[in-house]
Protein backbone atom coordinates (compact mmCIF):
# COMPACT_ATOMS: atom_id res chain seq x y z
CA UNK A 1 0.00 0.00 0.00
CA UNK A 2 1.43 3.44 -1.11
CA UNK A 3 1.74 5.53 1.73
CA UNK A 4 -0.31 8.83 1.58
CA UNK A 5 1.79 12.59 1.18
CA UNK A 6 0.65 14.63 3.24
CA UNK A 7 3.40 17.33 2.91
CA UNK A 8 4.19 18.83 -0.69
CA UNK A 9 6.52 21.25 -1.65
CA UNK A 10 4.99 24.38 -3.12
CA UNK A 11 5.33 25.60 -6.94
CA UNK A 12 5.57 29.06 -8.59
CA UNK A 13 2.31 29.71 -7.48
CA UNK A 14 -0.48 28.28 -5.09
CA UNK A 15 -3.52 29.05 -7.39
CA UNK A 16 -2.52 28.68 -10.72
CA UNK A 17 -2.85 25.36 -13.16
CA UNK A 18 -0.25 26.12 -14.95
CA UNK A 19 3.11 27.77 -14.60
CA UNK A 20 3.63 30.24 -17.24
CA UNK A 21 7.44 30.24 -17.26
CA UNK A 22 7.26 32.18 -20.47
CA UNK A 23 5.46 34.68 -19.74
CA UNK A 24 6.63 34.79 -16.25
CA UNK A 25 10.03 35.58 -17.71
CA UNK A 26 9.29 38.06 -20.18
CA UNK A 27 7.64 40.06 -17.38
CA UNK A 28 10.56 39.64 -15.51
CA UNK A 29 12.72 41.18 -18.77
CA UNK A 30 10.08 44.38 -19.11
CA UNK A 31 11.03 45.57 -15.55
CA UNK A 32 14.37 45.47 -16.54
CA UNK A 33 13.62 47.63 -19.71
CA UNK A 34 14.50 51.22 -20.09
CA UNK A 35 11.56 53.37 -19.96
CA UNK A 36 12.83 55.85 -22.67
CA UNK A 37 10.04 55.31 -25.50
CA UNK A 38 9.37 57.74 -28.73
CA UNK A 39 5.99 59.52 -28.53
CA UNK A 40 4.24 58.89 -32.11
CA UNK A 41 3.48 62.47 -33.98
CA UNK A 42 1.60 60.51 -36.96
CA UNK A 43 -1.56 60.93 -35.96
CA UNK A 44 -1.56 64.23 -34.55
CA UNK A 45 0.23 65.56 -37.45
CA UNK A 46 -2.70 63.73 -39.39
CA UNK A 47 -5.48 65.56 -37.67
CA UNK A 48 -3.11 69.27 -38.33
CA UNK A 49 -3.42 68.59 -41.70
CA UNK A 50 -6.84 67.42 -41.99
CA UNK A 51 -7.95 70.91 -39.58
CA UNK A 52 -5.98 73.39 -41.78
CA UNK A 53 -7.17 71.83 -44.94
CA UNK A 54 -10.57 72.37 -43.59
CA UNK A 55 -10.06 75.96 -41.91
CA UNK A 56 -8.15 76.75 -45.47
CA UNK A 57 -11.41 75.56 -47.48
CA UNK A 58 -14.04 77.87 -44.85
CA UNK A 59 -11.44 80.77 -44.69
CA UNK A 60 -13.50 83.90 -46.12
CA UNK A 61 -10.89 86.86 -46.78
CA UNK A 62 -13.52 89.58 -48.04
CA UNK A 63 -13.97 90.78 -44.42
CA UNK A 64 -17.33 89.16 -43.81
CA UNK A 65 -16.24 88.80 -39.78
CA UNK A 66 -19.52 91.25 -39.35
CA UNK A 67 -19.45 93.15 -36.00
CA UNK A 68 -22.64 92.46 -34.74
CA UNK A 69 -23.74 94.53 -31.46
CA UNK A 70 -24.56 92.71 -28.50
CA UNK A 71 -27.99 94.46 -28.23
CA UNK A 72 -28.94 93.39 -31.27
CA UNK A 73 -30.94 90.31 -31.92
CA UNK A 74 -31.29 90.10 -35.74
CA UNK A 75 -34.21 88.41 -37.29
CA UNK A 76 -34.45 85.55 -39.30
CA UNK A 77 -35.18 84.90 -42.80
CA UNK A 78 -35.46 82.51 -45.57
CA UNK A 79 -35.10 83.85 -49.15
CA UNK A 80 -31.97 85.67 -48.57
CA UNK A 81 -28.62 85.95 -50.41
CA UNK A 82 -24.79 86.24 -49.42
CA UNK A 83 -23.74 89.13 -47.45
CA UNK A 84 -21.38 91.50 -49.57
CA UNK A 85 -18.98 93.19 -48.02
CA UNK A 86 -19.96 97.38 -47.43
CA UNK A 87 -20.33 99.95 -44.78
CA UNK A 88 -22.68 98.84 -41.85
CA UNK A 89 -25.07 100.47 -39.79
CA UNK A 90 -26.25 99.01 -36.59
CA UNK A 91 -29.31 100.27 -34.76
CA UNK A 92 -30.04 99.85 -31.50
CA UNK A 93 -32.20 101.09 -28.41
CA UNK A 94 -29.35 103.35 -27.78
CA UNK A 95 -27.25 104.06 -30.33
CA UNK A 96 -26.80 104.61 -34.12
CA UNK A 97 -23.37 103.43 -35.48
CA UNK A 98 -21.45 103.16 -38.99
CA UNK A 99 -18.62 100.84 -38.98
CA UNK A 100 -18.55 101.06 -35.12
CA UNK A 101 -18.26 104.46 -35.02
CA UNK A 102 -21.19 106.02 -33.07
CA UNK A 103 -23.48 108.29 -35.54
CA UNK A 104 -26.43 108.66 -33.94
CA UNK A 105 -27.79 109.71 -30.35
CA UNK A 106 -29.80 108.32 -27.85
CA UNK A 107 -33.29 108.39 -28.10
CA UNK A 108 -33.80 109.13 -31.87
CA UNK A 109 -36.47 111.55 -32.13
CA UNK A 110 -38.55 111.41 -36.17
CA UNK A 111 -37.32 115.00 -36.38
CA UNK A 112 -33.87 114.68 -35.46
CA UNK A 113 -31.29 115.01 -38.18
CA UNK A 114 -28.14 112.61 -37.83
CA UNK A 115 -25.66 114.97 -39.16
CA UNK A 116 -22.45 112.48 -38.18
CA UNK A 117 -24.30 109.73 -39.89
CA UNK A 118 -25.43 112.29 -43.23
CA UNK A 119 -21.50 113.51 -42.89
CA UNK A 120 -20.22 109.69 -42.88
CA UNK A 121 -22.16 109.06 -45.60
CA UNK A 122 -21.13 111.48 -47.63
CA UNK A 123 -17.15 110.57 -46.95
CA UNK A 124 -17.90 106.87 -48.15
CA UNK A 125 -19.44 108.05 -51.11
CA UNK A 126 -16.66 109.93 -52.28
CA UNK A 127 -14.68 107.40 -51.57
CA UNK A 128 -16.44 104.88 -53.72
CA UNK A 129 -16.55 107.17 -56.40
CA UNK A 130 -12.86 108.24 -56.72
CA UNK A 131 -12.34 104.02 -56.68
CA UNK A 132 -14.31 104.42 -59.27
CA UNK A 133 -17.07 101.88 -58.74
CA UNK A 134 -19.35 104.14 -61.03
CA UNK A 135 -20.87 100.70 -62.52
CA UNK A 136 -21.89 99.34 -59.10
CA UNK A 137 -24.70 101.06 -57.44
CA UNK A 138 -23.90 102.25 -53.83
CA UNK A 139 -25.03 99.42 -51.63
CA UNK A 140 -25.23 99.83 -47.69
CA UNK A 141 -26.10 96.81 -44.86
CA UNK A 142 -27.93 97.49 -42.26
CA UNK A 143 -28.87 96.14 -39.03
CA UNK A 144 -31.02 96.13 -36.24
CA UNK A 145 -32.68 94.61 -33.39
CA UNK A 146 -35.43 92.75 -34.38
CA UNK A 147 -38.16 94.90 -32.03
CA UNK A 148 -36.86 97.92 -33.35
CA UNK A 149 -39.65 100.40 -34.35
CA UNK A 150 -40.11 100.54 -38.22
CA UNK A 151 -39.64 104.24 -37.68
CA UNK A 152 -35.94 104.43 -36.32
CA UNK A 153 -35.22 102.44 -39.42
CA UNK A 154 -37.28 104.77 -42.26
CA UNK A 155 -35.27 107.78 -40.47
CA UNK A 156 -32.05 106.04 -41.60
CA UNK A 157 -32.94 104.91 -44.72
CA UNK A 158 -34.36 108.27 -45.73
CA UNK A 159 -30.50 110.06 -45.16
CA UNK A 160 -29.22 107.03 -46.92
CA UNK A 161 -31.64 107.61 -49.94
CA UNK A 162 -30.70 111.32 -49.65
CA UNK A 163 -26.92 110.65 -49.79
CA UNK A 164 -27.49 108.70 -53.21
CA UNK A 165 -27.12 105.42 -51.96
CA UNK A 166 -29.69 103.27 -53.69
CA UNK A 167 -28.99 99.89 -52.24
CA UNK A 168 -30.28 98.91 -48.58
CA UNK A 169 -29.07 95.35 -47.81
CA UNK A 170 -31.09 94.09 -44.43
CA UNK A 171 -28.76 91.94 -42.37
CA UNK A 172 -30.50 88.75 -41.37
CA UNK A 173 -29.62 84.92 -39.94
CA UNK A 174 -30.89 81.91 -42.68
CA UNK A 175 -33.34 80.44 -41.03
CA UNK A 176 -37.27 79.21 -41.29
CA UNK B 1 18.39 54.56 -43.06
CA UNK B 2 20.68 55.70 -45.56
CA UNK B 3 23.49 53.65 -47.39
CA UNK B 4 26.04 54.11 -45.28
CA UNK B 5 23.33 52.41 -42.31
CA UNK B 6 23.45 56.15 -40.31
CA UNK B 7 19.38 56.47 -39.60
CA UNK B 8 17.99 60.59 -39.96
CA UNK B 9 14.36 61.08 -38.13
CA UNK B 10 13.28 64.65 -39.74
CA UNK B 11 12.32 67.17 -37.04
CA UNK B 12 8.97 67.54 -37.05
CA UNK B 13 9.07 70.67 -34.60
CA UNK B 14 9.08 73.49 -36.69
CA UNK B 15 5.94 71.71 -38.57
CA UNK B 16 4.37 71.42 -35.73
CA UNK B 17 4.82 74.75 -34.50
CA UNK B 18 3.80 76.07 -38.23
CA UNK B 19 0.45 73.99 -38.13
CA UNK B 20 -0.38 75.37 -34.43
CA UNK B 21 -0.04 78.86 -35.43
CA UNK B 22 -1.72 78.53 -38.89
CA UNK B 23 -5.04 76.78 -36.47
CA UNK B 24 -4.99 79.10 -34.30
CA UNK B 25 -5.16 81.88 -37.05
CA UNK B 26 -7.58 80.37 -38.73
CA UNK B 27 -9.82 79.21 -35.89
CA UNK B 28 -9.84 83.38 -34.80
CA UNK B 29 -10.85 84.53 -38.32
CA UNK B 30 -13.46 81.85 -38.61
CA UNK B 31 -16.78 83.05 -39.43
CA UNK B 32 -19.23 81.19 -37.77
CA UNK B 33 -22.31 83.50 -38.01
CA UNK B 34 -24.05 82.74 -41.21
CA UNK B 35 -25.27 86.43 -41.80
CA UNK B 36 -27.24 86.61 -44.99
CA UNK B 37 -29.16 90.00 -46.18
CA UNK B 38 -32.39 90.60 -47.56
CA UNK B 39 -31.93 93.75 -50.31
CA UNK B 40 -34.59 96.18 -51.39
CA UNK B 41 -34.43 99.45 -53.20
CA UNK B 42 -34.34 102.71 -51.66
CA UNK B 43 -36.05 104.30 -54.79
CA UNK B 44 -39.48 103.82 -55.67
CA UNK B 45 -39.75 100.82 -57.18
CA UNK B 46 -40.24 100.36 -61.28
CA UNK B 47 -43.10 99.62 -63.00
CA UNK B 48 -42.57 96.69 -66.11
CA UNK B 49 -42.72 98.73 -68.95
CA UNK B 50 -45.59 97.21 -70.99
CA UNK B 51 -45.92 97.58 -74.23
CA UNK B 52 -49.18 97.10 -74.70
CA UNK B 53 -51.87 99.64 -73.70
CA UNK B 54 -52.54 97.94 -70.09
CA UNK B 55 -53.39 99.82 -67.62
CA UNK B 56 -50.39 99.41 -64.66
CA UNK B 57 -50.81 97.86 -61.75
CA UNK B 58 -49.84 98.71 -58.45
CA UNK B 59 -49.60 96.33 -55.72
CA UNK B 60 -48.62 97.26 -52.18
CA UNK B 61 -48.10 95.38 -48.61
CA UNK B 62 -48.59 97.75 -45.81
CA UNK B 63 -47.87 96.57 -42.21
CA UNK B 64 -50.06 98.09 -39.06
CA UNK B 65 -49.59 97.03 -35.61
CA UNK B 66 -52.83 94.50 -36.02
CA UNK B 67 -52.99 93.79 -39.78
CA UNK B 68 -51.40 93.38 -43.08
CA UNK B 69 -53.04 95.48 -45.79
CA UNK B 70 -52.82 94.18 -49.03
CA UNK B 71 -53.35 97.18 -51.96
CA UNK B 72 -54.45 95.75 -55.34
CA UNK B 73 -55.14 98.75 -57.64
CA UNK B 74 -57.04 100.17 -54.33
CA UNK B 75 -58.95 97.42 -53.73
CA UNK B 76 -57.69 96.44 -50.15
CA UNK B 77 -57.89 92.81 -47.87
CA UNK B 78 -56.95 92.77 -44.52
CA UNK B 79 -54.82 89.75 -42.69
CA UNK B 80 -55.17 90.24 -38.94
CA UNK B 81 -51.67 89.82 -37.27
CA UNK B 82 -51.75 85.89 -35.21
CA UNK B 83 -50.53 86.64 -31.56
CA UNK B 84 -46.61 85.62 -32.40
CA UNK B 85 -46.39 87.83 -35.75
CA UNK B 86 -47.67 88.50 -39.11
CA UNK B 87 -49.72 85.30 -40.32
CA UNK B 88 -47.37 84.39 -42.97
CA UNK B 89 -49.63 81.50 -44.61
CA UNK B 90 -52.60 83.46 -45.37
CA UNK B 91 -50.12 86.29 -47.22
CA UNK B 92 -48.38 83.30 -48.94
CA UNK B 93 -52.10 81.99 -50.21
CA UNK B 94 -52.75 85.97 -51.32
CA UNK B 95 -49.52 86.45 -52.83
CA UNK B 96 -49.93 83.61 -54.84
CA UNK B 97 -53.11 84.28 -56.20
CA UNK B 98 -51.19 87.66 -57.34
CA UNK B 99 -48.75 85.47 -59.03
CA UNK B 100 -51.17 83.58 -60.72
CA UNK B 101 -52.98 86.83 -61.76
CA UNK B 102 -50.09 88.96 -62.85
CA UNK B 103 -47.34 86.77 -63.39
CA UNK B 104 -44.94 89.35 -65.40
CA UNK B 105 -45.30 91.45 -62.48
CA UNK B 106 -42.01 91.05 -59.83
CA UNK B 107 -42.20 94.37 -58.07
CA UNK B 108 -44.48 95.16 -54.90
CA UNK B 109 -44.08 97.78 -52.46
CA UNK B 110 -43.56 97.62 -48.96
CA UNK B 111 -45.25 100.54 -46.83
CA UNK B 112 -45.43 100.05 -42.93
CA UNK B 113 -46.35 102.10 -39.63
CA UNK B 114 -44.26 103.12 -37.44
CA UNK B 115 -45.15 101.52 -34.64
CA UNK B 116 -44.62 98.25 -36.23
CA UNK B 117 -41.15 96.12 -35.67
CA UNK B 118 -38.17 95.45 -38.03
CA UNK B 119 -38.86 91.66 -37.24
CA UNK B 120 -42.15 92.40 -39.05
CA UNK B 121 -40.89 93.75 -41.92
CA UNK B 122 -38.56 91.52 -42.64
CA UNK B 123 -41.14 88.65 -42.51
CA UNK B 124 -43.18 90.20 -44.81
CA UNK B 125 -40.34 91.20 -47.01
CA UNK B 126 -39.03 87.78 -46.89
CA UNK B 127 -42.75 86.61 -48.12
CA UNK B 128 -42.97 88.77 -50.50
CA UNK B 129 -39.36 87.33 -52.19
CA UNK B 130 -39.92 83.38 -52.09
CA UNK B 131 -43.56 84.48 -53.40
CA UNK B 132 -41.53 85.66 -56.59
CA UNK B 133 -42.09 89.37 -55.84
CA UNK B 134 -38.24 89.71 -55.81
CA UNK B 135 -37.94 93.96 -56.74
CA UNK B 136 -39.40 95.12 -53.13
CA UNK B 137 -39.46 98.81 -52.77
CA UNK B 138 -39.40 99.98 -49.65
CA UNK B 139 -41.14 103.10 -49.04
CA UNK B 140 -40.01 105.42 -45.96
CA UNK B 141 -42.88 107.40 -45.62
Amino acid sequence: MKKKKYIASPGYHLQANYDLTKLRQRKERMKKRSVDFGLSLTAMIDMFSTLVIFLLLNFSSTGEAFFINKQVTLPTATHVHPLESGPLISITDKTITLDSQEVGIKGLQVNQNLPLLSDALKKIKSLRSYKNSSQNKLQINLQADENTDVEKIKKVMTLVAQEGFSGINFAVYEGK
Amino acid sequence: MSASGSRYELNLTPYIDLMSTLIVFLLMTAVWNQISVLSAETSPSTENLNPSTQKPVHLSVTITKKYLELNENNFIKKIAHLPNGIDRATLAQNLIQWKKKYPQKTDVTLNSENSTTYKMMIHTFDELVGQKFPDVGVSTR
